[in-house]
């Protein structure tokens, strides 16, 4: 299982901030959260970038996901 | 590099040694304390930028407070890594506070203060400016903006960087390497 960690737009859209998704790869995962969070949330989710355990990745969606991980979508950032 | 990003500093001494301090709170931040901080013998100048919440953004007007999210555990860090960074470009820099508000802030408070001390104003200048620059380049932070009129998300939010690529941006922008400008600060 792999823990889903949303932020800002995201957490908003998906009216979650955190769930645990079962997925084999990153593209599942993104899927599933789609089909669970809707239309909204999925358009925000294109604007993303997609860390893994706090390390970027490239939105490839074959990214692999091992049971443990902890992926975040964070929606442009706005500190200061 | 001692870096302290203890929460529990707040109100009390940064921990003796410490070189940089950097931290999230959701409590008001201790702007005074953290200027009087870098102070140090060797600096004959400390560059500070306080971020406040305005109450307008992109002609949105009536703006209230804003709500500030983090990714708990990661911002702190890309802050130590700001900080660290800082010091490898200007290594003449002594101190640097680097703190950020969570939460709740009201529109005329402190969000944000990075405050840089070095032997002279130049380096002390460049070196806070790349602070705050890569900070909102590189910090995973958000906010809501609160108005008469409802709640928004800003649209000037900036899609994230690692914080070298926002702190080789940076470089980018200036057209100079960094070696160069250490050069120039110190002529």
């Amino acid at each position: 299982m792999t823990t889903l960690r949303l932020f800002g737009r995201a957490r908003s859209a998906a009216g979650v901030a955190e769930d645990v998704i079962e997925a084999d790869d990153l593209g599942e995962l993104l899927r599933t959260a789609e089909e669970r969070y809707g239309r909204e949330f999925a358009d925000v989710a294109e604007c993303c970038v997609v860390w893994v355990n706090g390390e970027h990745v490239s939105t490839t969606r074959t990214t692999p996901l091992r049971p443990g991980d902890e992926v975040a979508l964070l929606p442009p950032v706005a500190g200061g | 590099m001692t870096i302290s990003n203890d929460p529990s500093t707040f109100g009390t001494p940064v921990p003796p040694g410490a070189e940089a301090w950097v931290a999230l709170t959701e409590r008001p931040l201790p702007c005074a304390q953290a200027q009087e901080w870098v102070v140090h013998p060797e600096c004959g100048a400390v560059a500070t930028f306080t971020g406040i919440v305005r109450n307008h953004n992109n002609g949105r007007e009536g703006i209230t407070h804003i709500d500030y999210e983090s990714y708990p555990g990661h911002a702190e860090r890309v802050l130590g890594d700001i900080a660290a960074l800082c010091r490898e470009y200007w290594p003449a820099v002594r101190r640097i506070a680097v703190l950020h508000r969570t939460g709740r802030v009201l529109t005329g408070q402190a969000s944000v203060i990075c405050c840089v001390s070095a032997p002279h104003r130049h380096e002390a200048i460049e070196a806070m400016t790349f602070c705050i620059d890569v900070l909102k380049a590189s910090a995973p932070l958000w906010k809501t903006e609160h108005a008469r009129g409802g709640t928004a998300w800003p649209d000037n939010g900036t899609p994230i960087r690692s914080v070298r690529d926002a702190a080789d941006a940076w470089w980018d922008d200036r057209g100079v390497w960094p070696a160069m400008a250490a050069d120039q600060a110190g002529s």
